[in-house]
């Protein structure tokens, strides 16, 4: 059964909604698997004049080390948090910033915004360059929470999604990580699988010629395969 | 037919009087005659000597003896041969300068050839010596012109005979005289006139002498020669010289002395700043230019056709108006009042023209026009100047008397003041125009001491720049300017080149834009000051459209001439200004129109407010009719009132929660896939919503809805005692609470729905087995752990859990109390929940260590 994963933030618990969502997806031959970052915890909180507020830094901090490097199929965030500093839309922000800017593999996550009171977040937007903000983050979504569950099936199982080859192939050599590459391409020699599909990950320059080499070398492969003699 | 026979002229011998001391009356003009014929024998000096004046035997001696008065007038020019004396000296009216226009590079000054018998006129002898330089000898003339003063009908003049002789050196000298090279010497023997006066005292005894008369000459000889014209300056000089009177000379002061060379100083220059006009003609007589000055800077010049063709050729005139102070500064400069030295004076080919601006005489008619209009014309007191002619076609011929001029049509080009159409009055006319429309007579102001001043003036006391006048530069500059154009008075189509001081224009201009553009400028502000009204924005508009219309008319006068270069740009400049003005016009029309349009604009906005107020009123008692219809249908808000906020998010939430986790169950059970421990769970989980949903409902009235419930940054202890205070009771009537060190304290941020359904729960358990007290006590570990023991007088935890008490924490296990009606099991399941959410926990300590029953620990940790 196809995995995907879910990373949904949110200062309140919403298990029967994450339940639903789990039949659902299931229904449609995906198995979810969820990690919740509860902002009601008391480790991301701090006393500020009195007042108790979000504590940025260390929900920064801890989403940077734990999370921000999974491959997440999407990101969910309630929009409200009930702080005067910090809502939904300003952390995922946040977070797609850092981890393109980082080339974190979270980036290919698909982002969504839910909210029990969408009003809330459109007042916010009351300027056009805080609307031009918006569109260039390109969430992926707006959710009523009312229909939480439901809308995130819809993304999740969503359109057919576009066959991405380098995807395919880092999933792929993620599957054998300690395997060490032994030739062929000498740039790689004696690198474990896993490092391999990391430097496809960062579409680093090595990354991508192997990747190309890959192409030529097995089209090559094939075309000789395909030259037996006649018995 | 008669015959025509001959007859002839006679010249009776009484014609040497007619054309000699009766002809000429006047010593100066004598001695002047003589000077001219000097000049024309190219002498480069001349001198005149008098000698035997105060003491002499003219009236004892019968002839004359050496004791005799004289006047000597000696010059250097070519001098005469016998053959010259003969055919040219004796012979009457002869005048080479008829045949030599111009003879040693001079122009012949005298004309009529009649100067020789100036000598008659100064005394009753005369001996002439001349020598040339080609001859050895000296030739001395001698006459007596008694001889020629008898009355005799058929005496001729010719009859008379005169005695020569031919000297040498030496004979020269023993005469009396030093040697010569060349030239002539006039001895003029017992003079006719009295040249000097001895001043007597009571006793007759001479105490000084009088020699005004010499002073007199000097200063007619002085004016006699225009440097200008005729030579190089230093090329010609008379000398004076009286020896007997060399100590009433020294006496005199400077400007008078009469002893050494005549200087002509008065046209050099008047070196203070006058306003004057110069005019001559140019370009081989076909162009009349015209300067006018004032203080040194040009106002206009103008170039036009020569009007006075054929008769003015060859003409200049220079005229200065002295103002007040211009005559303090003239006497200062020459030792003689203005008025005493004369006005427009009159030279022809460099000499001048006797009487022509001699005081007293109005050869120009001004005195006469003046008369006619006293604040409009300038008269002969205000001006000194000249006219100098180049007469080479004898077009202006001296009068025998040698006053004045013939009166012929050069004459009349000349002077006359019909129309100012004559050389002089063309030019004198513009400078009047100036002085009177455009100075306005340039006077000093009312309170000056006129008399005071000229004495400081002609000490040096009082400078140029200390002077004070009754109007301002700036304001006389401007009325020129107005008037400039009448000043000028040229028809265009004569007009070849014209120049304007282009200062005048553009400082016009500088002063008005400043003013108007600071006019502007305020205008504008008090415009968005809203200060200004239709009113006053016409006012100005019209006096915009004034100046435009006198801008207009200026540049139109303007473009009628060719003018130079400087002055076509001021004109420009002038233009320029029109623009601006043009469009400060526009823009002030524009700001009409918004004045008008903000009028009407204010008229219609009050037309609707009014409109508006009397619509609002009526929607107003509409609504409140459509108010009671549609109470349950109101309007979608764009936002909740804050009030509500959190409840509903809390209220959401929850509900959601509860729906989905109910379609979950039945999901599950749909699909057979389900156990019994998770469907409790679940259920149990549902029943803790349903409890908060309840708990906010009762919530709604005393809360501050303001903040979140979920989330309130709360007292524990504080909020514990309330709600008990509260609520307690409501789970059974005999139940009493009791606290201990409740005025502990911690904050914490926590939901106050999930501690008082934990409260709520630990109640019932306790109503539950029989406790009627409930004991609480608090007790604070450090800054972020409060301890609460919650302690009973019930029948304490049943015996089966006392060994393992952790268990009843967990779901589904329940204990029948005695009462008999036991609970769902998941009471303390999700109290621990609840609490470990929160970052607390809650845990089982024991029987009877307060009260009689159970007592359970409750951590509560802060951040």
């Amino acid at each position: 059964m196809k995995i995907k994963k879910l990373l949904y933030i949110d200062d309140n618990k919403i298990d029967a909604q994450i339940e639903n969502l789990r039949k659902k997806l299931k229904r449609q031959g995906y198995e979810l698997n969820e990690t919740f970052l509860n902002l009601g915890n008391e480790r991301f909180k701090m006393r500020d004049k009195g007042k108790t507020i979000l504590d940025i830094p260390a929900i920064r901090k801890y989403l940077h080390s734990n999370l921000l490097n999974e491959s997440f199929d999407i990101v969910a965030s309630d929009y409200d948090y009930s702080d005067d500093y910090l809502d939904g839309y300003s952390l995922l922000k946040w977070i797609m910033n850092v981890s393109r800017s980082e080339k974190l593999r979270v980036r290919r996550a698909k982002f969504c915004l839910y909210s029990a009171q969408q009003d809330k977040l459109v007042a916010h937007l009351d300027s056009p360059s805080k609307v031009k903000e918006l569109v260039k983050l390109k969430i992926d979504d707006f959710i009523n929470r009312d229909n939480l569950s439901q809308d995130l099936t819809t993304i999740l199982v969503g359109k057919k999604e576009n066959y991405v080859f380098n995807k395919h192939i880092m999933e792929y050599l993620e599957k054998f990580p300690e395997y060490k590459f032994k030739s062929t391409y000498p740039k790689f020699k004696g690198k474990q699988l896993s490092e391999i599909a990391n430097e496809i990950d960062k579409d680093s320059p090595n990354g991508i010629a192997f990747q190309k080499s890959l192409v030529e070398l097995t089209i090559a492969h094939l075309i000789e395969l395909n030259n037996f003699p006649k018995k | 037919m008669a015959e025509l026979n001959d007859l002839h002229f006679k010249t009776n011998v009484q014609l040497k009087s007619i054309i000699g001391k009766d002809l000429i009356n006047d010593d100066n003009i004598a001695i002047l005659e003589l000077v001219k014929n000097s000049f024309d024998a190219d002498a480069k000096q001349v001198n005149v000597k008098y000698f035997n004046l105060k003491e002499n035997d003219d009236k004892s001696v019968n002839q004359f003896s050496s004791k005799t008065s004289r006047l000597i007038i000696q010059d250097d020019g070519i001098g005469m041969d016998i053959d010259g004396i003969r055919d040219k000296w004796l012979n009457i009216a002869y005048s080479e300068k008829k045949t030599n226009k111009t003879q040693h590079k001079r122009r012949m000054a005298g004309a009529k050839g009649v100067g020789r018998f100036s000598c008659d006129r100064l005394g009753e002898y005369l001996n002439l010596y001349a020598k040339t330089s080609k001859d050895l000898h000296y030739y001395k003339l001698s006459i007596d012109w008694k001889k020629f003063e008898i009355e005799d009908e058929s005496k001729e003049i010719q009859s008379i005979p005169l005695k020569y002789e031919v000297l040498t050196h030496r004979e020269l000298e023993d005469l009396g005289f030093s040697k010569f090279n060349h030239g002539v010497l006039l001895e003029i023997i017992k003079l006719r006139s009295n040249w000097a006066y001895p001043v007597l005292d009571k006793n007759k005894k001479i105490t000084n002498w009088d020699i005004s008369k010499f002073i007199e000459l000097k200063k007619y000889l002085e004016k006699l020669i225009n440097p200008n014209q005729a030579f190089e300056s230093n090329d010609f000089g008379v000398f004076i010289d009286a020896p007997e009177f060399k100590d009433e000379n020294e006496a005199l002061d400077t400007n008078s002395r009469f002893i050494g060379k005549v200087e002509n100083r008065i046209f050099e220059h008047l070196d203070f700043k006058t306003t004057s006009i110069e005019s001559y003609i140019t370009n081989e007589g076909n162009e009349l230019y015209t300067e006018l000055k004032d203080k040194g800077e040009t106002i206009f010049w103008i170039r036009e056709k020569n009007p006075f063709l054929p008769h003015i050729t060859n003409a200049k005139a220079t005229i200065y108006y002295l103002s007040p102070y211009a005559k303090s500064f003239f006497t200062k400069q020459t030792g003689i009042r203005s008025v005493d030295y004369g006005s427009v004076f009159l030279f022809i080919n460099g000499f001048r023209v006797p009487p022509y601006g001699e005081l007293g005489n109005d050869w120009l008619g001004l005195d006469q026009r003046k008369a006619q209009g006293y604040s409009r014309y300038i008269g002969l007191r205000e001006l000194v100047g000249q006219i100098e002619i180049l007469d080479e076609r004898n077009e202006f011929q001296i009068v025998s008397s040698r006053e004045g001029i013939v009166k012929n049509e050069s004459y009349n080009s000349l002077t006359q003041p019909e129309n100012n159409n004559s050389f002089f009055y063309k030019a004198f006319r513009r400078l009047e125009r100036y002085v009177v429309e455009g100075l306005n007579w340039d006077s000093a102001p009312a309170y000056e001491d006129l008399q005071k001043i000229h004495k400081k003036i002609v000490s040096g006391e009082t400078q140029e720049e200390d002077l004070e006048y009754s109007e301002d530069l700036i304001t006389k500059q401007k009325r020129v300017y107005a008037t400039i154009h009448n000043i000028i008075s040229a028809k265009s189509a004569d007009v070849i080149e014209l120049y304007i001081n282009e200062n005048l224009i553009t400082q016009k201009i500088a002063e008005e834009r400043e003013v108007s553009e600071r006019e502007f400028n305020q205008l504008i502000e008090d415009f968005g000051n809203k200060k200004i009204d239709a009113d006053t924005l016409n006012k100005i508009l019209h006096k915009k459209a004034q100046e435009n219309e006198e801008l207009e008319k200026q540049l139109k006068e303007f473009s009628k001439y060719t003018t130079n270069e400087a002055t076509s740009k001021a004109i420009l400049e002038l233009q320029d200004y029109k623009k601006t003005i043009e469009e400060q016009t526009r823009l002030i029309q524009s700001l009409k129109l918004q004045l008008k349009e903000l009028r009407q604009q204010k008229e219609t906005a009050e037309k609707s407010a009014t409109t508006l107020k009397e619509k609002v009123i009526k929607v107003e008692s509409d609504l409140s009719i459509e108010k009671e219809k549609n109470l349950y249908l109101l309007s979608t808000r764009r936002t909740l009132s804050p009030d509500a906020d959190g409840l509903i998010h809390t209220i959401k939430i929850n509900n959601v929660e509860i729906r989905d986790g109910i379609e979950n169950i039945i999901d599950d059970l749909t699909e057979n896939d389900y156990n019994i421990q998770s469907l409790i769970k679940r259920l149990g989980f549902l029943k803790i919503c349903a409890e908060r949903s309840l708990k906010m409902a009762e919530f709604v009235t005393r809360a501050d809805l303001k903040e979140d419930i979920e989330k309130k940054d709360v007292d524990v202890v504080k909020y514990i005692v309330e709600y008990i205070s509260l609520y307690g009771d409501t789970f059974s009537e005999s139940l009493s609470f009791s606290f201990l060190n409740n005025n502990e304290q911690l904050t914490k941020n926590l939901s106050v729905l999930n501690i008082s359904i934990i409260l709520d729960n630990l109640i019932s358990n306790a109503v539950k087995w029989e406790a009627n007290n409930i004991q609480i006590e608090f007790k604070k570990i450090n800054e972020k752990q409060l301890i609460i023991y919650f302690s009973d007088n019930g029948k304490g935890l049943s015996e089966k859990h006392m060994e393992n008490p952790e268990k009843i924490f967990e779901l589904s296990v329940r204990d029948t109390p005695p009462s008999g009606f036991s609970g769902s099991g998941i009471g303390l399941f999700y109290a621990r929940n609840l609490l470990n959410e929160m970052n607390s926990d809650i845990e089982f300590v024991g029987n009877g260590l307060k009260l009689s029953g159970a007592t359970f620990k409750i951590t509560i940790n802060t951040i």
